[in-house]
């Protein structure tokens, strides 16, 4: 291989050339002192490009890139895309709105039963005769009648 | 669809409202005064033969009726009773609830304090002050009228 015939080569990153291309490159650079210059000059050059591209693309900021790739695509080109299960559910709900009502209304009136069903198992206190009597200085009784209680005091030292 | 919801939700809040106002509502109660004697020819006036069951059950065989208060009242308030002696009576309506009422009376003649709560249909005979000669005032209480 000649000067001509490598200079092609030269530069070539890791991989591009075929194993023949990079017997012959590597034969002729070993002999030729200033094909090796121009590889140390293009390898220098690749380094300093790289670094360049790197520095200029560390000075960007692309942490709202993909948001505003995302913000620039239209809400009609997602018309075709598969819904999520929440979707689906307002769809559900949209289609079946008295399926919808009624499954809201359920549990309130469930609650609502339940509530009154508490409300009337602690109303079996009050159907119930309670009576609570305290005396300051007199002897108190309660008589129980048929017809509701008797209340009564009397001479003594002590209440109940 | 959000009509719906909201007539929903409307329904459901009345429902739960109707209770709580079902027991705000105001109750008949009726009040009496009576006067009971130890000594004298055993037997009710006219009007309190309903009270037989419960007065017949004390150690006063004579009795006379000396007021009547008919009141609506709602829970928490109080009604003033006036005694014939000088004295009064207070009667709080705490709570009613399914016809069943409760009630606190407050006699300061006697010092006495009760709270009573009775079924529909049942009345409270308290007796509010102490024996003085053979005689003791007394009051009926009922809610219902």
């Amino acid at each position: 291989m000649k000067c001509a015939g490598a200079a092609p080569l030269l530069g070539s990153l890791p991989g591009e050339l075929d194993p023949g291309e990079e017997a012959l490159l590597g034969a002729h650079l070993a002999t030729c002192s200033a094909c090796r210059a121009r590889q140390a000059d293009v390898e220098a050059l690749s380094g300093l490009v790289r670094d360049g591209l790197r520095g200029a693309a560390a000075k960007r900021d692309f942490s709202a890139f993909s948001d505003g790739v995302m913000a620039r695509i239209p809400a009609s080109a997602w018309r075709g895309a598969p819904a999520g299960p929440l979707d689906r559910f307002r769809e559900l709900l949209r289609r079946h709105r008295v399926l919808a009502a009624a499954s809201a209304l359920v549990p309130a009136l469930a609650a609502v039963a339940l509530y009154l069903y508490i409300d009337r198992r602690g109303g079996t206190g009050p159907s119930e005769l309670s009576v609570e009597v305290t005396s300051e200085d007199l002897a108190t009784a309660v008589l129980q009648t048929s017809d509701g209680p008797v209340i009564l005091v009397g001479e003594g030292s002590e209440g109940t | 669809m959000r009509s719906i919801w909201t007539a929903a939700w409307v329904a459901v809040a009345v429902l739960v409202c109707l209770p709580a106002r079902a027991a705000d509502a105001p109750v008949p109660v009726r009040i009496r005064v009576l006067q009971g004697f130890r000594q004298g020819a055993p037997g009710l006036p006219p009007g309190l033969e309903d009270l037989k069951g419960q007065l017949s059950s004390t150690a006063y065989v004579r009795w006379e009726q000396a007021g009547e208060v008919q009141a609506s009242m709602q829970p928490g308030r109080t009604q003033p009773v006036s005694l014939p002696g000088g004295g009064s009576v207070s009667v709080k309506l705490v709570e009613a609830r399914q016809g069943a009422a409760t009630f606190e009376v407050s006699a300061p003649g006697s010092r006495t304090q009760s709270r009573v709560t009775v079924p529909p249909g049942k009345r409270i005979v308290q007796q509010v002050t102490a024996e003085q000669g053979g005689s003791a005032w007394f009051v009926t209480i009922k809610a219902g009228g």
